[in-house]
């Protein structure tokens, strides 16, 4: 990191020499103004940051989060008012034609400058334009960040008000769900989703957490006939975790397993996973359960596409789910996706699974955490 | 599945459910306390923050990794007769090399060994492991004084543990220091959460203005996570302590310096720690003896 301290006469020099010396894309650090009348920026840059700037921050980019102070805005309003002058009197002078087209520019550019410090062009969107790139950033598709801001900036006078109703309405989506093992009364779940999202491995973790932690009866079901192994999974877990388990390859199985299983607190049945754009697999599920008191959790992983995410939810919501189980949020970058999983609906997150260990690599989302997450 | 592969799956004691196994990893908690510039108070924090741990009930293991200068043992009054130098090639078993420190915090010198910790032989590396596999039973919280910089030392105890903090002084320099350290953790260890400690402020609002740069400078140029977990006062007590060789949490607890490690440990352990990293303690030992590319 290059960072420099600039002193200058005007705040329109200080920028110059900034750009000069540490690029387009330096961070301003602080500003401040110097008893002599002259002015102070301390900046820095890295020339190789390697990873690259997301382009979507160009909106942002003119618009540091530095503070400038009044005493900055004050004495950089008199130089844009010099500007202005100066631009009416090159307007007036005869001899525009002579002036050579980098002169425009550079009046074109120290403009912009000034303004980038400011923060004035479009008061509003340089309140917007920050919060937006940040959820951007965290993975959240641009239309929802950009609803999202547009919302919270309706009541909002400043950039951190605006801020804070985009935090609540992120809390506030992403409230859990109760946890699958925290069911007072007997449940029976089964985890749905797409191939390979982790819905075997999710439930050996909820059925050790709630044996070991929650002090529940629990009893598996191995629904999942058609994956090669697919059954000898859940029995492994079953053995190790000393709980009951049954094979169950059809809906009158299911049922005959069910009622084998009506002093068990909590039933889990782990199904086969299928393509959610394919019309066959949400009818094996239909099959499977109809008629049986069978909870769905909608399994579906931190690093999927947030416009796929909110698709897929929509198919699998139409033969009812219950909560969300976000998985493999160790291999995500970005966890915006997760938003979009429940922006619009009445769905909550219950579980988070962090790992690839069991029983440890699961967890109950905590709002606040998410926010931050996806806010970066 | 055939039954020899079933079988593999029930022996095997290093598969995803190992966990299951041994029936619940307890929180294991593996933080290496790091900076980019020498001097800011690196081995004073985690002395005094693996003190305070120990008091509120953890199992503390501080492992003193800074090679030139470790000096975690002068900080406790301590003079440990061996080090991991000892423990790896002239076979002193593991008892003897940790030191035992107040409040029930074992210390464990790096010495110069540490040094060749990245280029170990194989034998060596199965005497490391050996020796400490044990060590899980006994400890859930290991702390790492890895020392000021980017060198290949920093970079693997880093690299492997759970949660980095990066300490973090007032001066310019520190800052620019600070964030190469954090470029290079992110860039070449993979770490996508750093957790920054300022020291030697006099003021909230100094800790924070300090913060604000560091972070407005990482999120504008790198893809990582920098948090403020906490701030530590300027403090003559600190110093005072350094003297006595009693750490100041230790003779001075209602310092400033102190209630700021309070809140420093406070803040660590709320928060989660970063997903998908190593979890336990072996774990944290096979992530750091796997760690081949760190290696240079
Ligand atoms: N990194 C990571 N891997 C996970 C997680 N959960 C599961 N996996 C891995 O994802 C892979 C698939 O997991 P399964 O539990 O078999 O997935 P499934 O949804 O049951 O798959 P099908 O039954 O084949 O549809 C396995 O390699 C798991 O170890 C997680 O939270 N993080
Ligand atoms: N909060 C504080 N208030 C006052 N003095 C402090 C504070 N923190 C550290 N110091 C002073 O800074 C000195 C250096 O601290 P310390 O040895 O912990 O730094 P370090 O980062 O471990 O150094 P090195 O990089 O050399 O290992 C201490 O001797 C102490 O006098
Ligand atoms: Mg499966
Ligand atoms: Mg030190």
């Amino acid at each position: 990191m290059n960072m420099q301290t600039f002193r200058a006469a005007t705040m329109r020099e200080a920028m110059n020499m900034v750009k000069a010396e540490l690029g387009a894309e330096a961070v301003l650090l602080s500003t401040r103004e110097l008893g002599s009348g002259r002015v102070e920026i301390v900046a820095a840059s890295d020339p190789q940051p390697k990873t690259s700037v997301p382009d979507f921050s160009r909106i942002a980019r003119n618009t540091s989060p530095t503070a400038v102070s009044p005493e900055i805005l004050n004495s950089m309003l008199t130089e844009l008012q010099e500007m202005r002058m100066e631009i009416k009197q090159l307007r007036s002078e005869k001899s525009v034609a002579r002036r050579s087209r980098q002169d425009w520019d550079r009046m074109v550019d120290e403009l912009r400058d000034l303004a980038s410090v400011m923060g004035i062009h479009g008061a509003e969107d340089a309140q917007a334009a920050p919060i937006i790139t940040r959820l951007v950033r965290g993975g959240v598709e641009a239309c929802l960040a950009r609803t999202l801001v547009e919302q919270a900036s309706q009541n909002a006078r400043t950039a951190s008000d605006t801020l804070w109703g985009v935090k609540q309405s992120l809390e506030d989506a992403l409230s859990p769900a109760p946890a699958i093992w925290d069911s007072s009364s007997r449940s029976v779940a089964a985890l749905i989703g797409p191939t390979g999202v982790g819905k075997t491995t999710t439930l050996a973790k909820i059925a050790a957490q709630a044996t070991f932690y929650h002090g529940k009866k629990v009893a598996l079901v191995a629904a999942d006939t058609y994956r090669i192994g697919g059954t000898e999974q859940v029995k492994t877990y079953a053995e190790l975790l000393g709980i009951p388990w049954m094979v169950a390859e059809n809906r009158n199985a299911l049922a005959g397993a069910l009622k084998r299983f009506e002093r068990a607190d909590l039933v889990l049945v782990d199904t086969s996973g299928h393509s959610p754009w394919q019309d066959s697999g949400l009818a094996y599920l239909d099959t499977l359960t109809s008629g049986l008191p069978v909870e769905r959790h909608l399994c579906v992983m931190a690093n999927t596409d947030g416009a796929d995410v909110s698709r897929m939810v929509e198919r699998y919501r139409s033969g009812g789910v219950k909560s969300l189980v976000v998985t493999k949020t160790d291999e995500a970058r970005r966890m915006g996706s997760m938003l979009s999983s429940v922006w619009g609906t009445d769905l909550q997150i219950a579980h988070l699974t962090t790992g690839q260990n069991v029983p440890e690599d699961i967890t109950v989302p905590n709002a606040q955490k998410l926010t931050q997450a996806v806010l970066g | 599945m055939d039954e020899t592969n079933r079988d593999e799956m029930q022996t095997h004691t290093n598969d995803q459910a190992q966990g299951l196994r041994t029936k619940f990893g307890r929180s294991f908690r593996v933080i290496a306390i790091t900076s980019g510039k020498g001097g800011v108070g690196k081995s004073n924090i985690t002395t005094n923050l693996a003190l305070t741990l120990a008091r509120d009930g953890r199992k503390v293991l501080l492992i003193d990794a800074d090679l030139g200068m470790a000096n975690c043992d002068v900080l406790m009054g301590l003079t440990p007769k061996h080090d991991l130098r000892h423990l790896l090639y002239e076979d002193v078993h593991i008892d003897e090399c940790l030191s035992k420190g107040p409040e029930g915090v074992d210390l464990l010198s790096g010495g110069s060994g540490v040094a060749e910790l990245t280029h170990l032989e194989s034998e060596q590396k199965w005497r490391l492991l050996d020796a400490l596999d044990p060590l899980g039973e006994r400890y859930d919280t290991l702390l790492i004084d890895t020392g000021a910089g980017i060198g290949t030392n920093v970079q693997f105890f880093a690299g492997a543990a759970q949660d980095v903090v990066v300490v973090v002084g007032p001066e310019p320099t520190s800052l620019t220091d600070a964030y190469s350290t954090i470029k290079v953790l992110a860039n070449r260890c993979g770490i996508r959460r750093v957790l920054v400690c300022i020291n030697n402020v006099t003021t909230m609002a100094a800790a924070r203005q300090v913060f604000r740069q560091l972070h407005s400078v990482t999120s504008r140029f790198l893809s990582v996570v920098v948090e403020l977990a906490g701030w530590i006062p300027s403090d003559i007590h600190v110093e005072k302590a350094v003297m006595t060789q009693v750490p100041f949490t230790t003779a001075y607890p209602m310092a400033p310096a102190s209630q700021g490690i309070t809140r420093l440990a406070e803040s660590i352990l709320r928060r989660p720690p970063e997903t998908g990293r190593a979890g336990g303690f072996q774990m944290f030992w096979k992530t750091l003896l796997a760690s081949e590319e760190y290696v240079t």
